[in-house]
């Protein structure tokens, strides 16, 4: 892991999408915590020495949804700043304005975007909160 | 003239079996005179109406059986079937949803048919068979629900192959030869056309399954209008096609949902660009008239078969002279237009010629569209 490079934390629990994604943000010069549970990704941040600079949220999880991953991360004080975008299979409205009331930054459907334009999108939360 | 002579207890006998058949009829029967005052109600439609068939005798169908629309509402008596069928004689069969409420006020989903009775030329009545339709209700639930969870199912495996595509595309996994670039450019381009054909089945199955939310906000057409033009300006300019627009100079704001009228101009327009040639022309006029806004596209482009126009609004119609040519469509888009203006209690129509062009008109009520309650939005 390169210390001078942001990092990021990828929450998904399909693997063939989390390694697209990680591969992706790897080539745009970003660390990556790969995490395919809401467990794992628990695990993750309280052992990582560095919290990440932004998470990559799926809404399904295998174990717990969105709803039960925002409630658990706002509960540390640390971890709340972290920003988070959600990149998931389905928006309904009721869902989103929920993720949205939990502190997530912005919510946007998987299928319709190019996954570079994810990457442009977490690397302007990552550099909002260095700036 | 000799005249065969009925012996009375012939008579009786024959009423008699009358009877037994319109009792024995399984469907609900109601029959009424013309003033809509009930003469008969068969067993059947006693025990669907919880009504007891001998005190309804002379009362007012209308008022005696109230219906409900989808949402609940009670149909106002000017609007209900029967009185246009006593007044024309022409029969009516229900193909919205339409609900009868039981004298305990709970109510069901029927399928109704009112039919004129007439006898010398004359319009005496009328005659209502309906049958509760709850069970195929629930399966039309079930097949709508199936395609809304297999589309999301779909997106999965859509994204994972969207996004490798890219990658490769892109040279993240190394350099890849021009025929190499050539392919994967074609299975991209088919993974985006089943993208938007999983878009389209979730929006279809959203409109039919009424669960969508209809979120009325005071919107101006020719902002909306704006918006979507320089959304879709690299395509027509890429086609080097000129969009000629013209508003009408007071338009009011009007309470519409502009994510559901978005969608329709969206696909329109979208429609317009891609079956013009290059250089081709675009118009599109929003005017007033009465208590209707109307909206024109019209575009010079490759038009529809005359024989073809009556399938236009069905569900994966594509033309027969475009089908071919242009591989990037659904045909779901018009089925999905249509379904939202008349949602919006509005009316679609066209006019098209095959190689010179097609001209969409719809309006929407200037009053406005009532809000409704639902779970989902278009594009979610």
């Amino acid at each position: 892991m390169n210390n001078d490079q942001p990092t990021v934390m990828v929450v998904e629990d399909e693997v063939l999408l989390l390694e697209a994604i990680s591969k992706k943000l790897q080539l745009n010069n970003i660390n990556v915590v790969g995490a395919s549970s809401c467990k794992q990704a628990f695990d993750y941040l309280e052992s990582l020495s560095k919290k990440p600079d932004a998470i990559w949220l799926d809404y399904y999880l295998g174990d717990l949804n969105g709803v039960d991953f925002m409630q658990q991360l706002r509960k540390n004080r640390e971890w709340m700043s972290i920003p988070v975008l959600v990149v998931s299979n389905s928006a309904s409205p009721e869902k989103v304005q929920k993720m949205l009331d939990l502190g997530v930054k912005k919510y946007m459907i998987k299928a319709e975007h190019r996954l570079d334009e994810l990457v442009e999108e977490i690397k302007s939360f990552v550099k909002e909160i260095n700036e | 003239m000799f005249v065969q002579q009925t012996h009375p207890l012939e008579i009786k006998q024959k009423l008699a079996i009358d009877e037994a058949i319109i009792s024995s009829v399984g469907d609900g029967l109601i029959i009424t005179d013309k003033q809509a005052k009930i003469l008969l109600m068969n067993p059947a439609a006693a025990s669907m109406l919880r009504q007891d068939p001998r005190e309804v005798i002379g009362s007012d169908l209308i008022e005696t059986v109230p219906a409900a629309d989808i949402n609940g509402n009670i149909v106002p008596r000017d609007k209900r079937p029967l009185l246009s069928v006593l007044s024309t004689g022409l029969s009516s069969t229900n193909h919205a949803a339409n609900f009868y409420i039981r004298s305990d006020k709970t109510k069901f989903p029927a399928a109704i048919t009112t039919s004129p009775i007439i006898l010398n030329n004359e319009i005496i009545g009328a005659i209502i068979t309906f049958r509760d339709i709850t069970h195929e209700k629930e399966v039309d639930r079930m097949k709508t629900e199936f395609i809304s969870l297999a589309s999301h199912q779909l997106r999965t495996p859509l994204s994972a192959i969207r996004w490798f595509l890219e990658m490769l595309l892109s040279g993240d996994a190394g350099k890849v030869t021009e025929e190499q670039a050539k392919f994967l450019k074609n299975i991209n381009d088919s993974t985006i056309r089943m993208i938007a054909l999983v878009n389209d089945l979730l929006n279809i199955s959203r409109i039919e399954s009424g669960r969508i939310i209809v979120d009325p906000k005071p919107t101006l057409l020719s902002g909306l209008l704006d918006g979507i033009l320089a959304e879709v300006k690299l395509k027509y300019q890429a086609k080097k096609q000129k969009v000629i627009v013209s508003y009408h100079p007071d338009l009011p704001k009007i309470n519409l949902d502009p994510n559901l009228i978005r969608a329709v101009y969206l696909n329109l327009i979208n429609n317009a660009i891609k079956y013009s040639p290059e250089e081709g022309e675009i118009t599109i006029i929003i005017s007033k008239k009465n208590d209707e806004i109307i909206t024109q596209i019209s575009d010079n482009g490759c038009g529809i078969p005359t024989t073809e126009q009556h399938r236009v609004f069905q569900k994966f119609y594509r033309g027969s002279n475009i089908v071919r040519r242009v591989l990037d469509g659904t045909g779901l888009g018009l089925y999905l237009v249509k379904a939202i203006i008349e949602s919006s209690n509005g009316k679609i129509w066209f006019k098209s010629e095959e190689n010179k062009g097609t001209t969409f008109w719809f309006t929407i009520p200037i009053a406005g569209i009532p809000p409704k309650r639902g779970e989902v939005t278009i594009n979610s």
